[in-house]
């Protein structure tokens, strides 16, 4: 009995503790930032709990990149204007036939332990890359580059395409014409040949250094990634310019508590959905940054269809939908419109926006002779707001122009079946970057790359597009290859390959105490120029 | 009760072999494909059909489901309970890292549940039928009947936005670690997840007390002069405690469950997290290694529960 009650009064005691020490307040997260040194604590939010394998050769990860983007750096990099800039690279020149690049290294660069940063780490590393042997996700980027073929297939041991004449040089050439490949293999993060040089190339992507990557060469240190709480990064003193912050920590957690520490000061720099700006925007201590994303969301047309192979259905399913009006009430006008696979910068003024226009749709499926009895399926992976709306949205206005559509919600893993055999009439999907390099719409469009060898899930094939997409990737000059670019472009979007939704809008809400923050286009976004980021007290 | 604890183990041993083979089916044969979905559709290139083949051959996925289970079984015999496919590590070792915090929070939980359902249930048990009685019934309804994730998410919007009482968000503070951290990040997972499993509880002790206090031993005792409070205390309520333990100890998993969600709305890092996190990216062995550990508590905890009556109430005696 005694001992009951002695339980009960501890156990009160404790209760009684714990909520008062409840009361003292959360702490302020961060310090001040005076003079050169670092200063300050960085709270930052992780949209998902990283696989904790910091590696270009493993694939892509949003969170896993993100942490890599403070740590590790590129010959290039891509700044929030989706442009490519010399990063580990000083300079970078492209040869007058489009088949060879040569950069020109940053001198004095030293990775985190001392040792100095040369070409051959850059060799090392996009030899890696590029060898399929050591499991890198992105190898089938690096088949352009001369030699991949003949060294995948045994019959070199070398690949001829790269090259390191000196320290501070290092040199890429493809097979043929190909400057969008400077897009997809620019900015893959060198890692150091003398920490990973001697592993066995089939056991490097699994070597613990990956997920204790503590030679590096960008702006912070890796210090320890805690799972599932928080990956902790400290300014690397070495770093060639002044890093201001001195710690950051990136936190995984789910979106509705993110916004709860944004009011709270818990987190300093975090994204948010649409749903969420009212409340954001009323937290006084943060300010909120907007930028289009790299890629878009989109219906693709199976194309295998015969009724989806005439342009005229396409065209008419693009003006049938108020995608305008999709973006106002389901986005709140966080999106854009879209009216290409290419981004607005690669889109010449004059091309058809598909506007609103039911009648016009109505009699372009007249002439394109719809049965207008059929019922086709609009399939999507449910779970994601906007996107559910925005199938409500289309099958009710497809309806009132005629076309019967059947909604049909699908796991990722069914999808994937449904492309394999090519059975699905209509499915929503989104994602990709297609702002760094036009090219990469080849992906998705070319003739050659029809799923499953590349992207094109719809089946389309415009041999004048691939004709169009291939000239502009073959030339050197930058204002002559932004008019081919276009001249695809109009093209493209005359044909209408897929149908264009809209491009989502990355959201931030950045603490006011930060700056030199600058937002990237979606959550998964890798970030730029971190050392240049500050916080005060 | 020696022999029957012996032979009930050996029956669990049984049983937990059979949910190893359908957990290993099931998981398997469940629709995704955890290696194409590394690479999305729409971004594949001409080599991700050597690398996606290449990676699957490398974990072995491209054996007979037979072959894929003796291997992991032989393995799990030797403690090895295979490897993430996301990132390389072994499953023991997540698991082991994610066990402290998850036990953290169950057992504060359960403390906390307790508490409030003891007090609660004693209460309205004593003032039967009156305001008192109904609001405490009021109370267990709503812990019953209101999901975990509201109640989680309308305890941040208090406590850590409106008052900024308390964190909202992980097991501590990496730039000030230490107790008084560590208690402020646990109070507000805990005392929801002891809320929302207080419920049933609370239900049980008061009907339980109810039936103890009107027995005939309580009122003699009252009758010889006994206080109240000691007749409460002594005699009833050590009575009334044998269905309520052994209702505790069943409800073991389900406090797990709620772990589960508190932890994925609390960023907690325990195990709930982990198995939600491997779900999503089909990481086929750690989902196997939360679910055999979940199998095993179950097995567990009705074992206990059995062997708890017995100690309460000698009366009963098991075969």
């Amino acid at each position: 009995m005694r001992k009951f009650k002695q339980g009960v009064v501890l156990g009160s005691a404790v209760l009684a503790t714990v909520l008062a020490a409840g009361c003292t307040g959360p702490k302020s997260s961060s310090g001040s930032n005076s003079g050169g040194a670092s200063a300050g604590r960085l709270n930052m939010y992780l949209y998902q709990e990283p696989a904790g394998v910091f590696s270009p050769l493993a694939a892509a990860s949003g969170p896993d990149m993100q942490v890599m983007s403070f740590i590790d750096e590129g010959l290039l990099g891509v700044d929030p204007d989706y442009k490519m800039q010399p990063v580990l690279a000083q300079s970078y020149d492209i040869s007058s036939d489009a088949k060879t690049f040569t950069f020109h290294l940053r001198p004095g660069v030293k990775w985190s332990d001392g040792q100095a940063f040369t070409s051959q780490d850059v060799l090392f590393t996009y030899d890696l890359m590029a060898n399929p042997k050591s499991t890198s996700a992105t190898a089938g980027n690096f088949t352009a580059v001369e030699g991949v073929t003949d060294f995948v297939a045994g019959k070199a041991d070398s690949i001829s395409g790269f090259s390191a004449p000196d320290a501070s040089t290092f040199v890429i050439k493809t097979s043929k014409p190909d400057v969008g490949l400077l897009g997809q293999i620019g900015a893959v993060n060198i890692v150091p040949k003398h920490v990973l040089g001697s592993v066995p190339v089939e056991q490097v992507a699994k070597d613990p250094y990956f997920q204790h990557p503590t030679v590096t060469v960008g702006p912070f240190k890796f210090v320890e990634y805690k799972t599932s709480q928080y990956v902790h990064l400290t300014a690397n003193p070495d770093y060639r310019t002044p890093v201001k912050i001195k710690d950051i920590y990136l936190k995984p957690m789910t979106s509705d508590v993110a916004t709860a520490q944004l009011g709270n000061g818990g987190l300093d720099i975090a994204s948010f959905s649409p749903t969420d700006l009212k409340t954001v925007q009323g937290f006084s201590n943060v300010t909120t940054q907007e930028r289009l994303g790299a890629g878009f969301i989109r219906i693709g047309l199976n194309q295998t269809k015969p009724y989806f192979s005439d342009v005229r259905v396409r065209q008419a399913f693009l003006y049938a939908v108020d995608r305008q009006k999709i973006v106002d009430s389901v986005l709140f006008g966080k999106a854009a419109v879209r009216n290409s696979d290419f981004a607005k910068a690669d889109t010449p003024a004059g091309i058809n926006e598909y506007a609103y226009d039911p009648e016009k749709a109505k009699s372009l499926l007249k002439a394109a002779g719809w049965d207008f009895n059929r019922t086709v399926a609009l399939e999507w992976i449910p779970g994601q707001r906007d996107r559910d709306a925005t199938t409500t949205i289309v099958q009710s206005q497809l309806g009132a122009v005629g076309v019967k559509v059947k909604l049909q919600q699908l796991q990722a893993s069914d999808l994937i079946g449904s492309y394999k055999k090519k059975s699905y009439d209509m499915v929503l999907f989104g994602g990709g970057n297609y702002a760094v390099t036009p090219w990469n719409v080849n992906t998705i469009a070319s003739c050659a790359l029809a799923y499953p060898t590349g992207g094109n899930l719809t089946y389309f094939c415009d041999p004048k597009l691939d004709q169009l997409m291939a000239a502009a990737n073959s030339i050197s000059d930058e204002t002559q290859r932004e008019a081919a670019w276009q001249q695809a472009a109009l093209e493209e979007n005359a044909q209408a390959d897929l149908m264009w939704m809209y491009d989502p809008m990355g959201l931030w809400a950045v603490n006011k105490k930060v700056s030199g923050f600058q937002a990237p286009g979606s959550q998964d976004a890798p970030y730029w120029a971190p050392a240049t980021w500050s916080i005060s007290g | 009760m020696g022999s029957y604890i012996v032979r009930r183990m050996l029956i669990n041993v049984v049983v937990f072999l059979l949910i190893t083979v359908a957990v290993f089916a099931l998981v398997h044969k469940a629709p995704g494909d955890p290696i194409a979905m590394l690479i999305p559709p729409s971004e594949l290139n001409s080599g991700s059909a050597q690398f996606i083949a290449h990676k699957r051959h490398e974990l072995g996925l491209d054996q007979s489901l037979v072959t894929q289970y003796w291997h992991w079984f032989t393995n799990a015999l030797q403690g090895n309970l295979g490897y993430s496919l996301i990132n390389g590590r072994p499953v023991t070792s997540l698991l082991g890292e994610r066990v402290g915090p998850t036990l953290e929070l169950m057992g504060v939980g359960l403390v906390l549940s307790l508490l409030i359902a003891f007090s609660l249930g004693i209460i309205a048990a004593l003032r039967r039928n009156t305001a008192v009685d109904y609001g405490a019934t009021v109370i267990s309804l709503g812990s019953v009947s209101v999901p975990v994730f509201f109640v989680a998410l309308v305890g941040i919007y208090l406590f850590s936005l409106k008052f900024q009482l308390l964190p909202s968000a992980g097991i501590s503070d990496p730039s000030a670690p230490g107790l008084i951290d560590s208690v402020r990040h646990l109070v507000l997972p805990a005392l929801i997840l002891g809320f929302g499993n207080s419920g049933p509880y609370m239900r049980y002790i008061r009907s339980s007390m109810i039936t103890e206090l009107d027995s005939d031993y309580a009122r003699t005792a009252e009758a010889k002069g006994a206080s109240r409070v000691r007749v409460v205390i002594r005699h009833s309520l050590r009575n009334s405690l044998i269905p309520v333990l052994t209702i505790i100890a069943a409800s073991l998993p389900q406090l797990l469950a709620g772990a589960v969600v508190i932890e994925q709305v609390f960023a907690w890092p325990g195990m709930g997290q982990l198995a939600i996190s491997s779900v999503q990216s089909h990481d086929y062995s750690v989902m196997i290694g939360f679910a055999l550990v979940i199998a095993a508590l179950v097995l567990l905890s009705n074992l206990l529960a059995d062997v708890l009556y017995t100690v309460v109430d000698p009366r009963v005696r098991l075969r």
